[in-house]
């Protein structure tokens, strides 16, 4: 088996890539779908009080008004009324809302308010770490208009009683509760999500590690030398297809026996058809995955494109798969699209297992089956395409000349 | 005793370029046979038709007294191949690389082992068994495309430019190597754009070009082809009238004069150079250094083909 060790040995060298996509990533799948929580919310809210500045140039009542009525909301910081100071204050991130009354404010608000023409601006600037400055000043100008709406009702009373009373307005707040979805995320939920997500994780590493060996073994130089040798081209080629579907299939097992080992009470809650089903979907999954892989290796794809290849193609698939978002949401165009790529028809076929039961029935098991075969008909169609590649390129003289020789006497 | 190698009317066809027109070649046991020709000439298309790398349009090729074809297995396990281009696995050692070449051939470890130390000792890679080929230089990287070519000692050995882009120390060291080889009683095809290493350690050559035989015989024969039969050299100020003179002489073919030097090309015979420095004498010209010397067989190569070997 010379071929064969050849192979774990290209696998050797380029550990790195089954240790990212494969062992790493599958790592992550368990991080994520372990992130999914079933604990209880407290349900208690408490108000986040923003800090701010004023720097009040004016004076008056208003502005002594709209001082107040921020003291009520925030935390105010002391600054200088100072040019350096004021950026810095914003620049730094020391308050969330910096609020400059200009002098003559107070008069100016008055005599707009007579006049029924626009209020005069007062100068404000946000903090860029946080939205609570944007809130802070939606709060002033819904104060300013408030103020802005009793002085022209009641145009004889005294400024400072118009903003106090403006004031008391804001201090009216709604009782706000978290609503109990009443939905707990269950085991099984989460060895769902994991295998949903083994479609980016399978796809890219079976793509990156298979596509990489067979690139290798396609070497124009090194395939001349092996088709010289005395070693049967039928054989080497056996041994070839067997090295790349170990790679495959370990990475299945792992995958999946990751799956089961972390969410073992899953599998009590499926059951072991349910189970068992679900292993044959992403074994499916990758028999596709590895038939991709034979298309790139045979086409002379370099490490760089297997990686491109893999990481987009993988990214596409799994996205249109719903492992990133629920099949549920998506538009009726984009599940159109969907159906064309194997990822919508794995996430299918593992909601059907999922669903099976611990006793299925033929009939019950067989929206799951289907789904398994809609795979391996991609997996056989990329195998096809992989053939045609393969015999394409072994007629080029690029590719190590071909094969064989016909025994044409002069 | 049949022909190690018979090759009888190869044509081979790359779209409308006639690569092999009719080739035909023979070699014997214990031969070092050197193709050579230019660019293009057909070199590498004959030995991959000869491997059954390439198919061909119409010929014969028989190796060993039998008919070669692409599912000859028995054939090919007897023979080795160290391709022109450098064809190992980077991501092997030196050892398990050539590990792997010797295994296509050899299926028994036991078996194999010595035969992979004694190559690896062939070519003098001891020290580097556990390093991988990029760590390695150009030169111990050849050597290691020659042991995966001969480690599972092969009666018949295709060297297809194997010296190429290679130190001189490195060179020698592989030209050593082919010629202990050759005592061993491995026949061997070599090709080379190099016409001292054909001339050293062929014992025949077959000069090609447009995928025909031009030429083919031991060094001698080839050089007798030639109508040079020896060239004067001489450092001296030569006007132009002495030049027609020189011309004129009897066995004179071509007297050309360059850069401070005067190159003569005669017919074989006796009084060459003395006729020579006579007529130098006549002009009163002063001779500097003078020799003479046999037509190489660059000079058997451009008079047949009319082009350089390198062009």
């Amino acid at each position: 088996m010379p071929v064969f060790k050849c192979i774990l040995k290209i696998l050797r060298a380029n550990i790195t890539f089954f240790l990212i996509y494969i062992i790493g990533l599958s790592f992550m799948g368990i991080g994520i779908a372990s992130s999914l929580s079933s604990e209880p919310t407290t349900g208690a809210f408490e108000i986040d009080r923003a800090t701010y500045a004023v720097v009040d140039r004016d004076k008056s009542a208003l502005s002594e008004g709209v001082a107040a009525f921020l003291g009520e909301h925030g935390d105010a910081v002391a600054v200088e009324d100072d040019e350096f100071a004021l950026q810095n204050v914003i620049a730094k991130g020391a308050v969330d809302y910096l609020l400059v009354i200009p002098a003559g404010y107070g008069e100016q608000f008055a005599q707009a308010v007579r006049d029924g023409k626009e209020l005069p601006a007062m100068d404000a600037a946000y903090s860029f770490i946080s939205l609570a400055g944007i809130f802070m000043d939606q709060q002033v100008d819904g104060y300013v208009s408030l103020v802005r709406t009793l002085m022209t009702a009641h145009p004889h009373d005294a400024v400072a009683d118009l903003t106090t009373q403006a004031a008391k307005y804001f201090e009216d707040s709604v009782d706000a509760s978290y609503i109990s979805t009443a939905v707990d995320v269950s085991a099984a939920d989460q060895f769902s999500v994991f295998l949903g997500w083994s479609i980016y994780t399978l796809f890219t590493g079976i793509v990156v590690c298979v596509g990489n060996i067979l690139g290798v073994m396609g070497r124009p130089d090194l395939r001349r030398r092996n088709l010289a040798s005395a070693l049967p081209q039928g054989r080497y080629n056996l041994q070839l297809a067997l090295g790349c579907l170990v790679i495959t299939l370990v990475s299945w097992g792992w995958t999946f026996g990751l799956g089961i080992a972390v969410y073992h009470d899953a599998a009590f809650s499926i059951g072991l058809a349910g189970v068992a089903l679900c292993g044959a979907a992403m074994l499916a999954l990758c028999l596709f995955a590895f038939s991709f892989a034979l298309i790139l290796g045979q086409s002379g794809a370099s490490l760089l494109a297997c990686n491109a290849w893999g990481n987009i193609v993988g990214l596409v698939i799994a996205f249109l798969g719903g492992t990133w978002v629920p099949l549920s949401l998506m538009s009726s165009e984009v599940l159109a699209v969907a159906h064309w790529l194997p990822g919508y028809w794995y996430s299918s076929a593992l909601e059907e297992a999922i669903t099976v039961g611990a006793t299925p029935t033929l009939a019950g098991a067989l929206p799951a089956l289907q789904c398994i075969g809609v795979l391996l008909l991609f997996a056989a169609a990329c195998f096809c395409i992989s053939l045609v590649v393969a015999r394409l390129r072994a007629q080029t003289s690029e590719a190590g000349g071909n094969l064989t020789a016909p025994a044409t006497l002069s | 005793m049949a022909p190690i190698v018979s090759v009888k009317n190869l044509v081979k066809r790359y779209d409308s370029v006639l690569a092999l027109d009719h080739f035909d070649l023979e070699i014997n046991q214990g031969e070092v046979f050197g193709l050579l020709g230019p660019n293009g000439s057909g070199k590498t298309t004959a030995i991959n038709c000869i491997l059954q790398l390439l198919t061909y349009e119409k010929g014969q090729i028989d190796l060993f007294g039998r008919p070669m074809t692409a599912t000859s297995y028995d054939l090919k396990r007897r023979i080795g191949v160290v391709p022109q281009n450098v064809a190992v696995f980077d991501e092997l050692t030196v050892y398990e690389n050539i590990d792997y070449f010797c295994s296509l051939y050899v299926k028994e470890s036991s078996k194999r082992k010595p035969l992979v130390e004694e190559a690896i000792a062939f070519v003098g890679l001891e020290e580097q068994v556990g390093m991988r080929p990029k760590k390695l230089s150009g030169g111990l990287v050849r050597r290691l495309n020659i042991a995966c070519g001969i480690a599972h000692k092969p009666e018949l050995i295709f060297f297809d430019e194997p010296t190429v882009a290679v130190d001189p120390q490195s060179r020698a060291s592989i030209l050593q190597g082919i010629k202990e080889m050759t005592r061993r009683g491995s026949t061997i095809i070599y090709t080379s754009h190099y016409m001292e290493e054909v001339e050293e350690i062929c014992t025949r050559i077959m000069i090609m070009d447009k995928g025909r035989t031009l030429a083919c015989g031991t060094n001698e024969q080839l050089k007798e082809l030639v109508a040079a039969g020896e060239k004067i050299v001489i450092e001296a100020d030569v006007p132009e009238a002495a030049l027609i003179k020189m011309r004129a002489l009897p066995h004179v073919l071509s007297a050309v004069y360059a850069d401070g030097r005067l190159e003569v090309a005669c017919e074989n015979g006796e009084h060459n150079v003395a006729d020579v420095l006579a007529e130098l004498a006549k002009a009163h010209i002063s001779p500097g250094r003078i020799w003479a010397e046999p037509p190489t067989l660059n000079d058997v190569f451009l008079e047949i083909t009319g082009r350089q070997l390198r062009d």
